[in-house]
């Protein structure tokens, strides 16, 4: 009693402050402890029941290898994609309050945010700037699975699921792009679904058309034939709506067959063994309690998590600071702006329509890539790499696919940065010239019969000398999949091919149909 | 030691978080527009004698015209625009003035008309250099004040008879008198040779070429520097494949280039805007006037009359004396004169070149087309006057009477 300073709560004695007495009894509430199930004691118990009792915090696993907590295995790419994924929904709903899919008022709802609403320029900016961000960020993700072979059994299926999720979120910011109804979005929209059109068989203007243009393809994506007010009100709700569910329907499978796949990570051996040229599967093999290594998700990687959306919002709310989103005139379908060019990640596509008609640019080729992406796993036999990053024991996988991408981010980089009006080839630095004479030179048809033997000797030689050269090669493969994964290499070589042929031998088409719409 | 990066991006980011969120706090709530209409408010409190108006609160007014598909924003600025005791204030917070036409300012109400219908510029903005439109993709800036007269034609149909219009109807007896239907077709009226006039002032900017235009890249200074001198504006582009301007260079005033601008500006606005219809009660119809028949002295007066009207003076000069340059035309890259064709052509011969027309040969074999050829003028002249022209070319000869009828002055082309 004579010294206050050796006071404790615990003892009954003592008066207890009224402030203290509130927090307790508030605390042992029962509304309290229901919603906070756990107290705050740093105990392995309660890291373990910060995971498992959230729901949200459930997606992950309660212990985790150490080797997948390094910022420079993820990079953190597939987490901020998921984030981006929500702050976009976010943004986006509070942007439907404002906004009327109907072309007599969308475009001057845009101008409503932009001078009128409470921070709607913020809220606009910070939509477009997050949209091409996570576009980015979900090819950079299937990059980096790709380089540590995460693909790999067990996880063959969660990469298709991933592919999906990839050709989701273009579907979705391609959506979004007509939207605002400028003449940006417009005519982004027009070049982007007059592709549709050349659909074999399904688009009036493809190959081998069998419906007309009130029926094909492209009439379903706009409920017309031009961009229009029900292709307003479509790309509407298939942006607001229905895309956002698809997607949320495959990033659940997607986070949940992380969770029960693992985490691809390995513990890597230390250095001195990492000289002797030994494999970390080898490694581990010598020692497997390595892999029984783990620490408790809350905190190693939750508090990762969320310092990395943190810098990710801030570096997007200072880009929305600086930068507002495009808003070009209203949208007029009898102007077309020279050049009109596509969203940028379809840039590349639109920049191959210069070598290839729109069935083959607009249709096929990204069909193939899709598809020869969701295959890679089951072509890949390959099983060493699976959880690290290991270029030397898989030479060819990967040089075929940095090959493959970095050809298509040049492709974009020409399409968005080197093509003025006409489509003409400017340097990034060099300024337009509407008045600029054409310097390509006349364009010619290869013979039919030439352009099928270079086609058929292409493929055929192309077939055969990895199979004489590497007889290892084809015998690992067996024969369908050896044929799958030379077709899909050499249809991606058959386009610089193209190119070569069209800018050195001004041949335009090798082989030419014009009676069926066919040519290649 | 690994942590404390992660500890400092976590300090470093939310940090700088909040201070954009400071910032974008401070940003919504210091517009450009709000220390405006508060001075407005302290000189509306001065000039009224009644202090309580300076603590108005401040806020962003605007004009909604659901009807125009308009929303004018001006007024958060230009908040004494209907206010006469505010005739003398400096702008932005001076009233409208009646430009010197009684019954104006009671004619247009502005609370619901609005602001841009007569002025243009960007209405929904509320940042002064976006609100006058002068940004880009804005492509209606703030027009010039001489040249708000064109939009009078979006409401009046008959603006040439309008009390403060003068300068549209001074314009138009140039545009009648040069006879520019000749080349130009307005609302169909007229020929293809130039472009038709009823929509230039509604084109897109990427429409025009703007590389020697001087001033702002605006339609209304394209015009007025085409008018000064066409070829500089439209020189010939092999990119395209145009000739230089085929327009001659008239040589007009400073004054009357301006009032053809905005004669030329009118004719697109008084066409039904789709973006921003005009409500038909706005609309104020031309007074109806009994079509006269004319009736002329003699054929050739008749003809005389039917020359000037269609516009043949634009080549061919006034009463046929020709000079207009036509670049690579044989001979003499010029459009003929009509002085002497009573030499050269019988009467049928001429009456056939006018309904058929004609191509000029090139001086240079190699060389562009000449821009200006003479159309076909079958059924657009109706017979009767074709024949009272050529009635007219007749008169014009000055040797006639002491020349012998058929004798040959000059050989006519082939």
């Amino acid at each position: 009693m004579a010294d206050e300073k050796t006071e404790s709560p615990a003892s009954p004695e003592k008066k207890e402050p009224l402030f203290n007495t509130i927090a307790r009894t508030v605390r042992q509430s029962k509304i309290w402890k229901s919603i906070f199930r756990h107290g705050y004691q740093d105990t392995p118990r309660n890291r373990a029941l910060m995971v498992l009792s959230n729901v949200f915090l459930h997606l992950h696993p309660v212990k985790t290898r150490p080797a997948a907590l390094k910022f420079r295995y993820t990079w953190g790419l597939g987490g901020l994609s998921f984030y981006l994924f929500i702050l976009l929904t976010v943004t986006g709903v509070f942007l439907m309050f404002y906004y009327r899919p109907t072309i007599e008022h969308a475009y001057w709802d845009m101008k409503d945010l932009r001078y009128a609403v409470p921070f709607g320029p913020f809220l606009r900016n910070i939509h477009r700037w997050s949209a091409h961000v996570m576009v980015l960020f979900v090819m950079l993700h299937m990059a980096s699975v790709f380089y540590r072979s995460a693909y790999k059994p067990p996880r063959e299926y969660n990469w298709v699921v991933g592919v999906i999720l990839l050709l989701i979120t273009f579907l979705l910011s391609f959506t979004g792009y007509l939207l605002p109804w400028d003449q940006l979005a417009i005519w982004a929209v027009t070049v982007g679904t007059n592709m549709a059109a050349a659909t074999p068989l399904l688009g009036s203007e493809g190959p081998f058309a069998i419906v007309g243009p009130d029926m094909d393809a492209r009439f379903i994506l706009l409920g017309s034939k031009i961009v229009g007010q029900s292709g307003l009100l479509r790309f509407y709700v298939l942006h607001c709506v229905f895309l956002p569910l698809i997607f949320l329907v495959f990033v659940s499978v997607h986070l949940w067959r992380v969770r029960k796949d693992e985490f691809s990570a390995i513990p890597l051996p230390p250095k001195e063994e990492k000289k002797k040229g030994v494999l970390p599967e080898a490694w581990l093999k010598a020692h497997p309690e390595e892999l029984q290594k783990k620490v408790f998700t809350w905190p190693a990687l939750v508090s990762k998590e969320f310092v990395g959306a943190l810098v990710l919002t801030a570096v997007l709310t200072l880009w929305s600071i600086l930068a507002h989103a495009p808003l070009e005139g209203l949208a007029n379908p009898n102007k077309t702006p020279n050049p009109s060019k596509a969203p940028w990640y379809f840039v590349g596509l639109q920049e191959l329509l210069v070598y290839f008609d729109p069935w083959m640019a607009g249709v096929v080729l990204p069909t193939v890539i899709l598809v020869g992406l969701m295959a890679i796993p089951y072509i890949d036999i390959n099983p060493t790499g699976i959880g690290y990053y290991n270029f030397k024991n898989r030479k060819f996988a990967v040089s075929m696919f940095t090959f493959g991408i970095v050809f298509w981010f040049a492709l974009i980089f020409i399409g968005y940065y080197m093509r003025g009006p006409g489509w003409e080839m400017y340097m990034p630095w060099q300024a337009w010239d509407y008045h600029r004479i054409s310097k390509a030179g006349a364009m010619h048809n290869m013979p039919n019969w030439a352009g099928l033997a270079l086609v058929l000797g292409y493929g055929g030689i192309g077939m055969l000398l990895p199979k004489l050269c590497f007889k290892d090669f084809y015998k690992k493969l067996g024969p369908i999949k050896y044929v799958v994964v030379m077709s899909l290499v050499l249809l991606m070589f058959f386009v610089p091919v193209k190119i070569v042929l069209r800018n050195f031998f001004n041949i335009k088409y090798i082989i030419s149909f014009p009676d069926f719409n066919l040519n290649l | 030691m690994k942590r404390s990066v992660w500890n400092k991006l976590f300090i470093l980011s939310g940090f700088s978080l909040g201070f954009m969120a400071g910032y974008l706090i401070w940003q919504e709530s210091t517009p450009e527009w709000m220390p405006v209409q508060k001075e407005y408010y302290r000189r509306l409190a001065q000039v009224t004698g009644d202090p309580t108006r300076a603590k108005m609160p401040l806020k962003v007014e605007q004009i909604y015209l659901p009807q125009f598909h308009k929303t004018d924003r001006c007024i958060t600025c230009h908040a004494g625009i209907d206010n006469p005791k505010l005739a003398d204030q400096p702008q932005p917070f001076r009233s409208h003035p009646d430009l010197g036409i009684p019954g104006f300012l009671a004619a247009h109400p502005f609370r619901e008309i609005g602001c841009t219908v007569c002025h243009e510029g960007q209405g929904m903005a509320t940042t002064k250099e976006a609100a006058h439109g002068r940004v880009k993709h804005w492509e209606e800036p703030l027009l010039d004040k001489d040249l708000v007269v064109s939009n009078c034609s979006v409401c009046h149909d008959n603006v040439f008879e309008l009390k403060g219009a003068e300068k549209l109807a001074e314009a138009k007896i140039l545009f009648d008198t040069k006879g520019c239907i000749g080349c130009h077709a307005l609302n169909g009226v007229g020929n293809q040779i130039g472009p038709e006039l009823s929509d230039t002032g509604k084109k897109a900017l990427d429409e025009l070429d703007f590389r020697n235009v001087h001033g702002a890249h605006t339609v209304a200074n394209w015009i007025y520097d085409h008018f000064k001198d066409p070829q500089r504006i439209v020189p010939e582009d092999k990119a395209v494949g145009i000739p230089e301007s085929a327009m001659p260079n008239y040589e007009f005033t400073e004054e009357q280039n301006r009032a053809l601008t905005a004669l030329v500006l009118s004719f697109a606005a008084a066409k039904e805007d789709e973006h921003h219809p005009i409500p038909a009660k706005y609309r104020v119809p031309a007074p109806s006037h009994k079509e006269e028949k004319k009736v002329y002295a003699s054929k050739a007066e008749q003809g005389k009359a039917a020359f000037k009207s269609y516009g043949c003076t634009a080549c061919h000069g006034l009463e046929g004396r020709g000079g207009v340059r036509n670049k690579n035309m044989f001979p003499g890259e010029e459009v003929p004169s009509l002085v002497y064709v009573s030499a050269g052509f019988t009467k049928e011969e001429m009456k056939t070149v006018i309904q058929v027309g004609r191509y000029p040969a090139r001086a240079d074999s190699g060389g562009m087309s000449p821009p200006l050829w003479m159309p076909s003028w079958k059924g657009k002249i109706p017979e009767e006057e074709i024949d009272a022209i050529v009635e007219y070319l007749y008169t014009l000869n000055p040797d006639l009477g002491t020349k012998k009828e058929g004798q040959i002055v000059v050989a006519p082309q082939q």
